[in-house]
């Protein structure tokens, strides 16, 4: 390109002049109008990009180490990467670590967010709709985060750990995808306190065959809510994600030393857990698989009206839907449960009285996402309505159009305002992300209406939904 | 900075307009970063994170150079098949970028069943072959030498040919100087896997782009690389960087009656699966696949964009789950196959030596063997 006399030149004049500035400038802003991919592309390692509120129809590549996208969330709005159903994937990322926060991802072709081969993975608040295969697939990486990320509209998995090792997948809503949460072929990776709703299939641990990364082990799935995954399956149909049977709250296949421990799973019409072995003519494909789920431990699980209306091929399997469901194979399985519905007929183990749950030396769940601002008094002017105690106080409430509802948590567990009737659960426009403790959801109500909305963990509990919020015409 | 491979000639008039330039970009920089504080353009060095290190090779032989030199001499000498007419380098060419740009290399009864492989980077593949069928450099060695379609050799008619020739006595002994009987098979395989070992391929323009030399690939060969890291090709799931490859076998549904892997297994599930060839030096490699039955890079992309053998009628059991059809365009084809051509290096070629110790003609450069004779049966 240049000549190599200059390029000495150049090297002496950035050091002495350019450097110092850009050193000093490392928060790199973007804002409306202007292109992230070309403020991302000189870049020094260490940058945070920050993206002001806006719409950018872009296709990110980040190859720099240590790069930070920062997308400022400012009273609700957020940057979006719209890829208008034309482009291929938002983030591709290889630079180690990468972070990414604040974001809306939507309508891209291949998929959300991925990293390839990074180690230091930090994903969080970021909210992702209709990205075709996958929402967010760390892959071939390590040291992984996913949290506080909303995933919907996947055609495979919502978000997709593939071939890494450690992970932390946790305050997650994922709902109306294929798959919710896939840990494929992933190392000690923990699936915590996601709300995971309304998919074909809720969580997956599993291994798929010819990967480089032949095992599985030691994923840990605790106080997750997993609840009515029973939407009919719109994968490929000729992919193998398009054969997945819809109605299975979580399942383990092939995957070994999993626990799964103080999850709600409810509602899942075909089972609400599921131990399994890889399916022989995926095994087959690779003899260096060893295809059994093994020592998976069920413990705590708070399985209700599960596997009531199983989807028919696991009918025709097991003869009935059941809240555990093993299918006799794989060495050391147990559960807490004498229930289980098995192939055969061979009971599952109970587990050993000395299990001791490991999520029981962790911290009790309260997360506060970047999401989830602390209410400020003034924020509080408009009407309130507290969570507490299991219920909506007041579980009705009339305001006019225009004004501003605050939701606020003050129960221990962790709550939701969703827009739906009776038990069934819509998206819109009640939409709140995981409120732990001390959580805050705020909606302005424009039009007039009649709104009813439930808690998508608890909906099962009368309290816990058919809450109004009635709204009149401003004038009248 | 060789690794830069920068231009050093510069005529006197370039220089100056360069130099103008430089300075008038340089105060108009200083300019806008004085006054807007914003960042400075990308700088000639710039690390990714693609900059992975290449799988750990063996600690090098004390006679290591010794062992390398007399590899070379037995790779370009004939006197290893049996009808003394083909060496290593007549299938693994220096000239075609150590394969030999045929569709199936020529063995002595004729056309072979598979394409021959670049050796460029054999180094880091724990198994080779296209049925993966050798779990080292030295077993696969000595497989072709003997094989009766191959190089048809004799191992004692070998052995004894070599303790012949003065030349290997006195090389073997230097090269093993702690083996009672030097020439031998184990000896003979690792003195040609030493000298493969030399064969490495890391030296492309991608690599000095991943090593942070931005300008080393153009625009399109970055949209190229963007594409290869898509989840709509997926072709990085199995060709990963930094080697390109992976240590696995799939199928992906060329058509063929070939059972691959499953011809060493014996595992019928695994029929028409082959390893994971390399990306390195692609460019350069034609024609492609195990039968060498794709004849250029954009016939080859063709294929995955069509779904693999998806929509060749090939069994869909037998072809990845990843390998699914997908939308591109003629641009962005071409800019992928742009990107492959950033991947060739062969900055390693070996060069033949001017003659070898048992005196057969050297096989030479593609010309002259153009005007040769087929072998003889």
């Amino acid at each position: 390109m240049t000549c190599f006399p200059g390029r000495v030149w150049l090297a002496l004049l950035w050091t002495l002049f350019v450097q110092p500035a850009a050193v000093a400038a490392d928060v790199i802003r973007v804002g409306p109008g202007e292109s992230i991919a070309q403020r991302l592309e000189g870049a020094p390692p260490g940058s945070v990009i920050e993206v002001q509120p806006g719409v950018y129809h872009e296709a990110l590549t980040v190859d720099t180490p240590g790069i930070t996208l920062r997308g400022i969330v400012r009273g609700g709005a957020r940057p979006i990467l719209d890829g208008k159903g034309e482009l291929g994937d938002g983030v591709i990322a290889s630079g180690s670590p990468f972070s990414m926060s604040g974001f809306a991802v939507r309508h891209y072709v291949g998929n959300g967010v991925t990293t390839q081969g990074v180690d230091g993975v930090i994903l969080t608040d970021l909210v992702i709709d209709d990205t075709g295969l996958y929402g967010v697939y760390p892959v071939q990486s390590r040291n992984i985060e996913v949290t506080h990320t909303t995933v919907t509209g996947i055609r495979d998995a919502g978000i997709y750990v593939g071939e890494s090792n450690g992970a932390l997948v946790a305050y997650n809503e994922v709902h109306r995808n294929v798959a919710g949460i896939e840990i494929e072929n992933t190392n000690d990776a923990v699936v915590r306190d996601n709300l995971v709703y309304d998919n074909t299939a809720g969580i997956a641990v599993f291994v798929l065959p010819n990967k480089v990364q032949k095992e599985g082990a030691r994923t840990h799935v605790f106080r997750n809510w997993v609840l009515r995954n029973n939407r009919a399956n719109f994968g490929d149909p000729e992919a193998i994600i398009g054969q997945l049977p819809h109605g299975v709250g979580i399942f383990v296949m092939g995957a070994d030393d999993t626990v799964i421990e103080d999850n709600w799973v409810k509602h899942n019409v075909s089972a609400g857990l599921a131990v399994l072995r890889l399916a022989k003519e995926n095994a087959d494909k690779d003899p260096e698989l060893e295809p059994n789920s093994d020592r998976t431990h069920l413990a705590f699980n708070q399985l209700v009206a599960n596997g009531l209306d199983p989807h028919p091929e696991i009918a025709a399997v097991y003869g009935r839907g059941a809240d555990v469901m093993w299918d006799g194979t794989g060495t050391g399985n147990c559960a807490d449960l004498p229930d289980a519905t098995t192939r055969g007929g061979q009971p599952l183990a109970r587990c050993a009285a000395e299990f001791v749950r490991p999520s029981a030396a962790l911290p009790p769940s309260a997360g506060s996402g970047p999401s989830v601002e602390l209410p400020r008094s003034q924020d509080l002017d408009g009407p309130v309505v507290r969570i507490r105690g299991m219920r909506f106080e007041p579980h009705e409430i009339e305001i006019s159009a225009g004004q501003t509802v605050t939701w606020i948590n003050e129960d221990a567990v962790t709550h939701t305002v969703t827009s739906g009737q009776g038990t069934r659960p819509t998206s819109a426009p009640l939409a709140s992300p995981f409120l732990p403790r001390g959580g805050v959801y705020q909606y302005t109500f424009e039009r007039a209406g009649d709104f009813e909305y439930l808690c998508l963990p608890h909906l099962d509990q009368a309290p816990m939904r058919g809450a109004r919020v009635r709204v009149a015409d401003a004038g009248s | 900075m060789e690794r830069l491979g920068l231009p050093t000639l510069c005529t006197r008039r370039s220089l100056i307009r360069a130099a103008v330039a430089r300075w008038l970009w340089i105060g108009a920089v200083a300019l806008l970063a004085a006054c807007t504080g914003a960042p400075a353009p990308r700088s000639a060095r710039l690390p990714t994170g693609l900059d992975r290190p290449f799988p750990a090779l063996p600690a090098p032989a004390a006679e290591e150079a010794e062992r390398v030199e007399l590899g070379r001499m037995l790779f370009f000498d004939r006197i290893l098949s049996g009808p003394k007419d083909a060496a290593c380098a007549d299938c693994h060419r220096p000239d075609s970028a150590l394969a030999d740009g045929e569709p199936t290399s020529r063995g002595v009864h004729g056309p072979l069943a598979r394409n021959a492989p670049t050796l460029y980077n054999v180094a880091f593949k724990p198994r080779l072959f296209w049925d993966r069928r050798a779990p080292s450099l030295e077993v696969q060695a000595l497989d072709p030498l003997f094989s009766p379609d191959e190089m048809a050799a004799d191992p004692t008619e070998l052995l004894a040919r070599l303790r012949e020739i003065p030349g290997y006595v006195s090389r073997f002994a230097l090269a093993f100087p702690d083996s009672a009987t030097p020439i031998e098979l184990g000896n003979l395989a690792r003195a040609l896997a030493a000298f493969e070992r030399t064969l490495v391929s890391q030296r492309s323009r991608y690599d000095r782009w991943a090593a942070g030399e931005r300008d080393a690939l153009t625009r399109q060969e970055l949209r190229g690389l963007r594409l290869f890291r898509s989840l709509e090709t997926r072709c990085f799931e199995c060709h990963r960087p930094p080697t390109f490859d992976a240590p696995i076998a799939v199928g992906i549904g060329v058509p063929s009656q070939d059972p691959g892997v499953a011809g060493v297994t014996g595992n019928p599930a695994q029929r028409g699966f082959f390893g994971v060839p390399t990306l390195r030096n692609v460019g350069v490699t034609a024609p492609y696949m195990h039968d060498g039955s794709m004849a250029s890079l954009e016939e080859v992309v063709d294929f995955y964009r069509r779904g693999g053998g998806r929509a060749l009628g090939v069994e869909p059991s037998s072809i990845d789950g990843q390998i699914r059809a997908f939308d591109l365009r003629a641009d962005e084809a071409a800019d992928l196959v742009a990107f492959l051509r950033a991947l060739s290096d062969e900055s390693a070629r070996p060069s033949a030596p001017e003659s070898v110790p048992s005196g057969l003609p050297v096989p030479g450069p593609r010309l002259e063997r153009l005007g040769e004779e087929p072998p003889l049966r």
